[in-house]
């Protein structure tokens, strides 16, 4: 039998049966018991009767008592006794005679004398209750006492109680195997309890699996039946529920398609947004830019004119300045070079170093910075090359300036800068752009890199450019991109 | 298992021969109808002849609606068993020296029963793993058992009533009686078995209780038939090794039955 549960009802029906059978053998003992002293006692009375009137026969004619006694069968089953007369004279010494309690008072005296009797002829008697020795008057037809038997009926005695143990024997086999059929009958039970369990917990281990179309199929008519009922209705609920589930989980992937889509468009959108902006941005950047060649090459113009006027224009100075105007025209063209690069995404990993990328966006911005009265600090420590797509961080800082640039206008700082700084930390390339702005407020500071936020809403802030660096840094490059304040301003963290 | 059973048809005829040897009934006629005195053995000899008669039907029964052939010859067997404990019911009915529980009669009533709740065990195995699906036979089993349970003890307990409780026997102990080999050769044959099946199948713990349990209630009828010179001069032991004959025939179906199921099992692992 397997499981713990067979044997639960085992370890307490056994004893349940077992007690009550064992107080039943003992009752039944002291019933035996009595039923032998009972028994004893009628015996004894008929062979008493029996015994007066062989002592009368024996009186009137003269024959001999013990010869007599030893005749008569009826006395088969009483062994050794001794007649003797009131001068204690020995009559008769009978091996088997019977026995009883009726002069049970005369007994006792009568064993006191004898006793001493016995003492004073040198017999010693040890103890009489374990010798079982009994003493009875017999009486003639008169009623007087002629003679007394002295009765040793242990042996009789102990053979009855032989057949008291072989009774209670039997008995006991009777309750050893009435335990042994309870046992099987306990096994059959605690089977029969398990094997339906087994069954339920066979389907259910069916179920658990995922087949909710599976059901509990016991006939056992009880507890267990309504349980197995009561399952069979929570399954067939839970299927519906699953499939309900199903169906709205169906609808819900469907929802969330769709509008993972419509995000995606947004973001495109969005992208397409920030970009036009930056765009924008980098068209006034560019006419910063141009300016000043754009001033070289008109005021190159103007000179040649008048030169061309005043007939001094040889040809040694046109070719001097023409070429002073091609100079300037390349450097407009690397600029509309730098420019169009920007845009061009680039979707292959590039060696570069810092002082590369910095030198293209400071060829877009620095001029538009410059001319603002802001000042840039350079401090480059970190000259190593690396692997990533420079134009993603190339926006990125671009960006970062921009924004240092804004906040610095708006707060109309004196003396404003700012500063780029490269190094090296453990394993990371750093590079931070810090401004002495005054810093993020610390109200805002969870909020910055998440889309759509901006606090420039006059100067029509898109409030995208900071969540479009974090998604280039963090998603494509890998990086991490950090904000702080310092007690000047922002500092604004790149580590690749 | 076919040696086993070459091994139980010679063990059987040297019952024969053995028993033939020391035949030895006093004058005793076998066709007179003794007069029944209701000794005190006889009741226990007679409830246990009801008990493995019910059970023999029990089980035929389930015999028939399941067609396990080994519960087939376990149905035989009880009606074996259930004759042995007849004939001694019948013995011990009239016997005075042998019913009167302190020897005779008693190394050979009780003793059987320990053959009787061997086979209940086996039953009960038989059933808890054949029928694993089927709980109806398990049913039918507990029915069977309770019936035959209820009669048994009905019949004990009236006995109380009913039986003559004669004086204790002295016997006379010192005797060899070559009929005691009904007895020694069933124990051969199990131990053989026993040894047998262990070498060839796994042996589970119940199978071994069965086999100590069978193996035990041939020892004290042995020791009885050797030893009791009342039994050896008159026919008591010629009853006693009847129903031993009967006892062997029944543990020898018992024995092929178990190889049967063993075999089974085999086939299934
Ligand atoms: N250097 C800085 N110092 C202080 N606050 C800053 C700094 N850089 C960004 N911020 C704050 O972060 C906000 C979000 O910046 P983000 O670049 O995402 O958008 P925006 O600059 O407002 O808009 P857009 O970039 O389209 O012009 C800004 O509105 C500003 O409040
Ligand atoms: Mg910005």
């Amino acid at each position: 039998m397997k499981g713990t549960l067979s044997k639960k009802l085992l370890k307490f029906i056994i004893p349940l049966f077992s007690i009550p059978l064992f107080i039943m053998i003992v009752f039944y003992h002291s019933f035996l018991m009595t039923v032998v002293e009972k028994g004893t006692e009628n015996v004894s009375r008929d062979s008493l009767v029996r015994l007066n009137s062989v002592i009368e026969k024996t009186a009137n004619s003269q024959t001999n008592l013990s010869n007599y006694l030893i005749q008569e069968e009826d006395f088969h089953y009483f062994p050794m006794l001794t007649i003797i007369d009131k001068d204690f004279n020995i009559i008769a010494d009978i091996q088997k005679i019977n026995i009883g309690k009726k002069y049970h008072k005369y007994n006792q005296e009568l064993q006191k004398y004898i006793k001493e009797v016995l003492k004073s002829q040198n017999i010693d008697v040890i103890h009489w209750q374990k010798m079982q020795l009994m003493v009875k008057p017999l009486l003639n037809s008169k009623n007087e006492i002629i003679a007394f038997t002295i009765n040793d009926y242990s042996d009789f005695f102990n053979k009855k109680i032989i057949t008291i143990d072989q009774t209670f024997f039997y008995i006991l086999f009777i309750v050893i195997f009435v335990i042994f059929i309870g046992i099987i009958f306990t096994i059959i039970f605690a089977y029969q309890i398990t094997h339906n369990i087994n069954l339920f917990i066979d389907s259910t281990k069916i179920i658990a699996t995922g087949d909710l179309s599976h059901q509990v199929n016991i006939s056992s008519n009880d507890e267990l039946d309504i349980l197995a009922n009561y399952f069979n209705n929570m399954v067939k609920k839970l299927k519906l529920m699953d499939d309900k589930i199903k169906n709205f989980n169906n609808q819900l992937k469907f929802r969330i398609d769709e509008e993972v889509k419509k995000n995606r468009e947004k973001d495109k959108k969005m992208i397409y947004q920030s970009r036009l902006a930056q765009m924008g941005e980098m068209l006034s950047m560019i006419a910063h830019q141009w300016r000043q060649p754009l001033n070289a090459i008109s005021s190159t113009c103007v000179h040649l004119t008048i030169k061309a006027q005043l007939d001094k224009a040889n040809s040694e100075f046109v070719m001097k300045e023409s070429e002073n105007i091609s100079k300037f025209v390349q450097h407009l063209s690397s600029t509309i070079d730098d420019f169009r690069d920007f845009f061009k995404t680039n979707k292959k990993l590039q060696n570069t170093n810092f002082t590369e990328l910095l030198t293209a966006v400071l060829g877009i911005i620095e001029s538009s910075v410059i001319s603002k009265n802001i000042e840039l600090i350079k401090d480059l420590r970190f000259e190593g090359k690396f692997k990533t797509y420079p134009n993603e961080i190339k926006q990125v800082i671009l960006n970062l300036i921009k924004n240092a640039e804004d906040i610095l206008l708006e707060k109309k700082i004196k003396k404003p800068f700012i500063k780029i700084s490269t190094f090296k930390e453990g394993e990371n390339y750093i590079l931070e752009v810090s401004d002495n702005g005054g810093g993020v407020p610390d109200a805002v500071v969870e909020k910055i890199f998440d889309p759509y936020f901006s606090t420039k809403l006059k100067l029509d802030g898109t409030g995208l450019g900071l969540y479009m660096s974090k998604t280039i840094i963090e998603e494509h490059c890998g990086g991490k991109i950090t904000v702080s304040n310092s007690k000047d301003g922002a500092v604004f963290k790149i580590s690749l | 298992m076919k040696k086993n059973f070459y091994l139980f048809g010679v063990l059987l005829l040297g019952v024969v021969i053995f028993s033939l040897i020391d035949f030895n009934v006093d004058g005793f006629d076998f066709l007179k109808f003794q007069v029944s005195k209701y000794y005190f053995q006889s009741w226990i000899a007679m409830a246990g002849a009801v008990f493995s008669l019910i059970m023999s039907i029990t089980i035929f029964i389930i015999y028939k609606k399941s067609d396990l052939i080994s519960l087939k010859f376990i149905s035989i067997s009880f009606l074996l068993i259930s004759s042995a404990y007849g004939v001694i019911g019948y013995h011990t009915s009239y016997c005075k020296i042998c019913s009167d529980l302190s020897l005779c009669g008693a190394s050979h009533t009780y003793p059987n029963y320990f053959i009787v709740i061997a086979l209940v065990i086996f039953v009960l195995g038989i059933l808890l793993v054949n029928l694993n699906k089927n709980l109806r036979f398990l049913k039918l089993f507990s029915y069977g058992l309770i019936f035959a349970t209820l009669l048994l003890m009905i019949i004990l307990f009236l006995s109380l009533e009913f039986m003559e409780t004669p004086d204790i026997t002295n016997y006379i102990l010192i005797n060899l009686n070559l009929q005691g080999f009904t007895f020694v050769f069933p124990l051969v044959f199990i131990g053989f078995a026993f040894f047998y099946m262990r070498s060839i199948y796994r042996v589970t713990n119940s199978i071994i209780l069965i086999f100590v349990l069978i193996f035990v209630s041939f020892i004290p009828q042995a020791y009885h038939i050797f030893i009791c010179d009342e039994c050896q001069s008159m026919e008591c032991s010629e009853f006693y090794i009847f129903s031993g004959f009967l006892i062997f025939l029944a543990v020898g179906l018992f024995i092929y039955s178990m190889s049967l199921e063993l075999d089974k099992k085999d086939a299934l692992e």
